[in-house]
């Protein structure tokens, strides 16, 4: 289920981890994303992996991505949020449905939904913590490129 | 219960966001070499329509109609996807770094995706309330997933096919994506 990602240029080393910047490849050019596709404050794609090939900072290296990772991360980042909540909002529905305290009923639905979207993102975050503890990525180094 | 069955049915199948409106295509092709970022694609936008929908309902509702301004629903649903995306941009942030890293990537993408827009308008349109506009929103959103999903499934089988050299890449993927759309012209008149 991997699949080779895209290659990068290793630009810094922090311990075990390694900065890598990814190159744009030929289909960047024609995205309509292309204006606003640099996740992170550097304004570089950056992606932080765990060296495990000792490259060093020069080296052009090869990203695999692994797709049953990301579906699950995909799954706790938008699937489970999502589902919780519509059934607030479902649920919020059908104990209130007229205005209340001069409120109207749709508002205090949403903000019930609001409410849960951000239990579950606490949730997510335990998660997130006890995955990471256990060496979970969805992206690693598969090679060093000539 | 029956209506939210009927919207569901319609905005997946009957109506679905790019096979029949022709919305969203750019990430419909752009993201649909394989089935794995496909589905996580198609999950993000499912989100970002579903919150949207109720966000552009509310506003609209409210703000819009309350104050005779509804000719400024396009500029105001534009900024309420634009908003939205980098709020959840920053939450996703906040909460795992990891998580921003390996999905992050798609709500760039989601902003400029139309058919995000085209959910805030047709539920307007469509006069739903709010309950409805939700469940029109998720379900405009899983269509888009397996219209993604779907195109990325050819894809990969395409990748063993035997291609003629002139057809490969763009050409092959417009064709399925037309036959595909074709296919979908079948479920017309269902509801």
């Amino acid at each position: 289920m991997d699949q080779e990602f895209e290659t990068g240029e290793i630009v810094e080393i922090i311990g075990i981890i390694a900065g890598v910047e990814l190159q744009e490849n030929d289909q960047c050019h024609s995205c309509g994303a292309k204006m606003i596709c640099r996740p992170g404050a550097s304004g570089k794609r950056m992606l932080y992996l765990k060296n495990t090939l000792n490259a060093r900072v020069g080296d052009r290296i090869l990203i695999e991505q692994s797709d049953k990772n990301q579906l699950k991360l995909a799954f706790m980042q938008y699937g489970l949020p999502m589902f919780g909540f519509i059934a607030a909002v479902i649920i919020a529905n059908l104990f209130i449905s007229e205005t209340v305290l001069g409120i109207p009923a749709e508002i205090w639905q949403f903000v019930i939904g609001l409410s849960v979207l951000g239990i579950i993102g606490v949730f997510i975050r335990l998660w997130c913590a006890r995955k990471a503890a256990a060496d979970f990525s969805v992206f690693s180094m598969k090679k060093i490129c000539q | 219960m029956t209506n939210l069955f009927v919207i569901f049915l319609s905005a997946v199948i009957v109506n679905n966001y790019v096979l029949v409106n022709f919305l969203g295509i750019c990430p419909f092709v752009g993201v649909s070499k394989k089935i794995g970022p496909a589905l996580s694609m198609g999950m993000a936008t499912t989100f970002v329509m579903t919150l949207t929908s109720a966000v552009s309902w509310l506003i609209n509702k409210y703000i819009l109609e309350g104050l005779n301004l509804q000719f400024l629903q396009t500029v105001s649903f534009i900024l309420v996807i634009a908003s939205l995306v980098q709020l959840v941009e920053m939450f996703v942030k906040k909460i795992s770094k990891p998580l921003y890293d390996a999905l992050g990537i798609f709500l760039p993408l989601i902003t400029t995706n139309c058919a995000i827009l085209g959910v805030a308008l047709f539920l307007v349109m469509k006069e739903y309330n709010f309950i409805e506009s939700i469940v029109f929103g998720f379900s405009a959103g899983v269509g888009f997933t397996l219209a993604i999903v779907v195109m990325a499934g050819i894809r990969e089988e395409l990748e063993l096919a035997d291609v003629p050299e002139y057809f490969k890449g763009a050409p092959i993927t417009m064709i399925v994506a037309g036959c595909l759309a074709l296919a979908f012209m079948g479920f017309s008149g269902l509801i």
